[in-house]
């Protein structure tokens, strides 16, 4: 029986599963994958603003799940601004095919997180909300051993 | 025992166990349902939304709900068209039809509603007067056709952010160098005017527009008033 990881992507009804805690998950359009999955979506996380500022802030942040379940999606905020960031496992900015005419910060997941992923249990919804607590742990606990800026 | 199922995902269901009423806060935190996002919850009893001060006793089923404000429209016909410019019409989710000004035919669009009204010809149906903005980087750009009901006075108002789904980027509304402002504010007063930005803040600050009369609805006894 089918474990749905031939199918790349995210379907519209697992987004309506994970909107139950993240409600701000939107899949954009024009990024079809051609089997009825989403590419691209995108969601809010609360996180730090710096490992010397733990004031919270919201950062606005789109997934590329081209290779989801089989691999980690890549994480890219899309605000606050590249030059607004401080958070030492954000990127600078730069133009990836996501975004058209619009340099976007790509997240530093950590060495290990790749593979990490590849070990969770073989389940479409598991992964994403592993990956999603992940995405959360980094952006409140900044590892200035693992710096992507400053 | 308290139940508390999902308004938005009827299927989700749990439960949380307490001999005593629970404060709404609390069992937001316990039901393992709170949002992780940020977004903004409510508990619901009844359909009736329950003050963070409230509680529930056992016994008690309540809904939690994030309630966002954002849907999405696919553009399908045009509704109004002046000149260059227009406003799209779509079906909405609930299956409302939603006006956006700007909207194309084949736009995907994120909207917000303003006001709605069940159609004259036809009262099964409700229009949405809406606008859209963009949900990937800054909501607003220049150009963009936003709407907004501002002050008696015309110069302000707040237009919706959709980042914090809240109404709070100040919006300086000007008038047109060619009307008579004095007469606009008075004809549109307490209107849902359209608005073509005009600059926008950074990080979303104050932004400026202009409004657009061709795209604002104004009632016939309005019109010839001198």
């Amino acid at each position: 029986m089918s474990d749905g990881f031939e199918g790349s992507g995210i379907s519209s009804d697992e987004i309506v599963e994970l909107r139950i805690w993240y409600p701000s998950m939107r899949a954009v359009r024009g990024h079809g994958i051609g089997n009825g999955n989403h590419r691209v979506v995108i969601l809010n996380l609360v996180g730090v603003r710096s490992h010397t500022d733990d004031t919270k802030l919201m950062y606005r942040l789109l997934l590329d799940l081209s290779n989801f379940p089989n691999s980690q999606p890549s994480a890219f905020v899309l605000s606050p601004r590249d030059e607004d960031i401080k958070h030492v496992n954000i990127g600078n900015g730069s133009f990836t095919n996501l975004v058209p005419n619009r340099k976007v910060c790509s997240i530093c997941l950590g060495g290990g997180s790749a593979s990490a992923f590849t070990s969770w249990p073989r389940e479409r919804l598991t992964r994403m909300r592993g990956f999603l607590n992940h995405l959360e742990n980094v952006l409140n606990t900044p590892n200035t051993a693992s710096r992507a800026r400053g | 025992m308290i139940t508390v199922t999902h308004r938005e995902n009827p299927r989700v269901r749990t439960e949380v166990s307490s001999d005593d009423p629970l404060e709404v806060s609390e069992i937001i935190s316990l039901s393992g349902l709170a949002p992780r996002d940020g977004s903004p919850v409510h508990l619901y009893s009844n359909g009736v939304r329950l003050m963070q001060s409230e509680s529930v006793s056992p016994g008690q089923v309540v809904e939690i709900g994030t309630c966002s404000l954002i849907e999405n429209m696919v553009v399908s016909h045009i509704s109004t068209k002046a000149g260059r410019s227009s406003i799209g019409a779509g079906e909405l989710p609930d299956g409302s039809i939603g006006h956006a000004p700007g909207g194309r035919i084949g736009d995907s669009l994120w909207v917000v509603r303003h006001v709605q009204h069940r159609s004259r010809k036809d009262t099964r149906i409700t229009h949405a007067q809406c606008h859209s903005f963009n949900l990937e980087g800054d909501p607003y750009s220049v150009g963009d056709l936003v709407r907004a009901t501002p002050t008696p006075d015309g110069a302000n108002s707040l237009l919706f952010d959709p980042r914090t789904e809240e109404w709070s980027i100040l919006l300086r509304v000007s008038i047109p160098g060619n009307m008579d402002a004095e007469e606009v504010r008075e004809r549109y007063r307490g209107l849902l005017w359209t608005i073509r930005i005009l600059s926008t803040g950074d990080g979303g600050g104050e932004h400026s527009g202009v409004l657009v009369p061709k795209l604002t609805h104004l009632p016939a006894a309005r019109r010839n008033r001198s």
